[in-house]
């Protein structure tokens, strides 16, 4: 549980989820889960498969609605999608019939920004996701990485004030996804955005937050909250260090009990199932 | 002695990379003119007989002749013109009820081995109940060839509706789009190259299915004129018609292949 600060640009207040499956009894995903994020703060969520990570983000999203609880947004409760947030999915979102450009003006489009503008806006988007003279190629032309850059950049053409990234590097390899760690943490330092980013990989976490939140396994709730005090950039001296082994190690100490517990209740539902 | 470079080591010439460019379509011409020329010459050779099958340059010359005295375009704008009736009615049915079956979950259940079983069942065989009810007309055929061709597109509108990733959706939702904004600009684009797919096996299915009809009723068009050089044995004009459907079929299929082509641009 958090303690309520003055500046928070975003809050997760009571929020409680279940889902209801026919002959079954409900499932709990979220039970009256707390988190405050601060204006400019990179927080991370973090918690094993079945937490309810997801269900969190969508709610904060306003993709679904909660059972109880509110979402608050610079003061206002949401109602639905709001124009503060943009949203960043782990799965692959690009608009396979536009092309990078066509893609990251999208919204633009929508808001009625004149065709000329959308152009210039879209080219700046894509070169701030490391994407320049990839404007007119299509999404197919692209690997992984640059797909999920092109929805960042699309996300980012919004120009919202919090991000909200559910594990948009999980299907990428290692390497790579660390380079767009630190892609996103220039991006957000050069927007003075506030990122709320949904992982289940603690270095991670540790790598780009300012703090980590960590989750429990069903129902869902913020067990923890750790500031992450390491200097920024974080780069291989600082992933190397003993500072961030120790942040990992005490993640993972809080973590391990409940991703155990979530692999047992898995593999349990897996043998009723037969 | 100079020696002329084709091009520095490692760099194809023009004709390698013609080659690779068009190689499958190079090849698919390199084997019908083959099949030609054996064709040809099994009958110049006196292996086959001309009375049982026509050689292509006999085909080219009653082509020539059905197109100078008139029959072979006036059975053509007669078939296209029942084929774009029915094909124009097959869009606006089959899209429409693909559209209601992929929004109502329970129908579109129950719907799908119903119109499954219609596709593969031989349709021609109704025949004779259009026939009652429309009489010996171009309706019955159009009425038919309507249904042959409405069933792809009904099961591939749906089937391509019912494809579109949920994350696609919400992207949409998150933007703040209104649901027809996201059918207009999300699910539609989305799910066009499966939904032209349909509309293409439907063209097809709608051309087979007036060509056969016009035979059957003898009514006019292709099918009629085939039917009636076949009664007159007049054996290079059939070949030429039938050479001249396939011609059709062939131009129809390209055609939609080239707009499927650009529809799925670079997917």
């Amino acid at each position: 549980m958090t303690q309520k600060k003055a500046n928070a640009v975003l809050s997760v207040e009571q929020v409680s989820k279940s889902f209801y499956v026919e002959d079954e009894p409900p499932i709990l995903a979220l039970s009256e889960t707390d988190l405050e994020v601060q204006k400019g703060e990179f927080v991370a969520v973090i918690g094993p498969s079945g937490c309810g990570k997801s269900t969190l983000f969508n709610i904060i999203g306003g993709l679904i609605p909660s059972d109880t609880g509110q979402i608050v947004v610079e003061g206002k409760k949401t109602n639905g999608p709001d124009k503060q947030i943009g949203m960043v999915f782990q799965e692959e979102s690009t608009f396979a019939w536009r092309t990078v450009e066509e893609n990251i003006a999208f919204p633009l489009e929508l808001a009625g920004v004149p065709k000329q503008d959308r152009i210039k806006q879209a080219a700046h988007f894509a070169d701030l996701v490391g994407l320049s003279g990839f404007e007119k190629r299509y999404p197919a032309e692209l690997s992984c990485g640059m797909r999920q850059r092109v929805a960042l950049a699309r996300t980012l053409a919004l120009e919202p004030q919090i991000l909200l990234m559910d594990e948009p590097f999980a299907a990428l390899d290692e390497q790579t996804r660390m380079l767009l760690g630190e892609k996103i943490t220039e991006i957000r330092e050069a927007l003075d955005q506030t990122v709320l980013l949904i992982t289940h990989n603690i270095t991670e976490a540790v790598q780009l937050s300012d703090r980590v939140a960590i989750m429990s396994f069903r129902p869902g709730v913020i067990k923890r909250i750790l500031d992450i005090d390491l200097p920024r950039p974080r780069g291989p001296e600082t992933i190397s260090s003993d500072k961030f082994g120790h942040y990992v190690g005490e993640i993972w100490a809080d973590l391990r009990e409940e991703a155990a517990r979530g692999l047992r209740e898995s593999e349990r539902a897996l043998a009723d199932e037969h | 002695m100079s020696i002329k470079s084709t091009g520095s080591p490692g760099t194809p010439s023009r004709f390698l990379k013609y080659w690779h460019r068009h190689n499958s379509t190079l090849l698919g011409l390199g084997i019908f003119a083959f099949l030609l020329a054996i064709w040809e010459a099994s009958i110049s050779l006196g292996w086959v007989s001309k009375f049982v099958l026509t050689p292509p340059s006999g085909i080219i010359q009653a082509l020539i002749k059905l197109s100078k005295n008139g029959e072979l375009m006036d059975a053509l704008a007669t078939t296209l013109t029942i084929l774009g009736a029915a094909l124009g009615l097959a869009l606006v049915i089959g899209i429409s009820i693909g559209f209601l079956l992929y929004k109502n979950e329970l129908w579109g259940k129950a719907f799908e081995p119903l119109l499954g079983a219609i596709f593969a069942s031989p349709l021609p065989l109704m025949f004779p109940i259009f026939l009652v009810l429309f009489g010996r007309t171009f309706y019955a055929i159009i009425c038919l060839a309507t249904i042959y061709g409405s069933i792809p597109i009904i099961m591939n509108t749906r089937e391509a509706l019912l494809s579109v990733r949920r994350t696609l959706i919400w992207v949409g939702r998150s933007f703040r789009l209104t649901e027809v904004q996201i059918f207009w600009k999300i699910i539609v684009p989305a799910a066009a190259p499966l939904m032209f797919s349909g509309i293409r096996m439907g063209l097809i299915y709608a051309l087979l299915g007036v060509v056969a009809f016009e035979f059957l009723t003898d009514l006019g068009g292709l099918g009629r004129l085939l039917s009636e050089l076949n009664y007159k044995f007049k054996i290079p004009e059939s070949f030429a018609l039938t050479a001249s459907t396939v011609m059709l079929s062939g131009f129809v299929l390209f055609l939609t292949g080239w707009i499927e082509r650009r529809i799925s641009n670079n997917r």
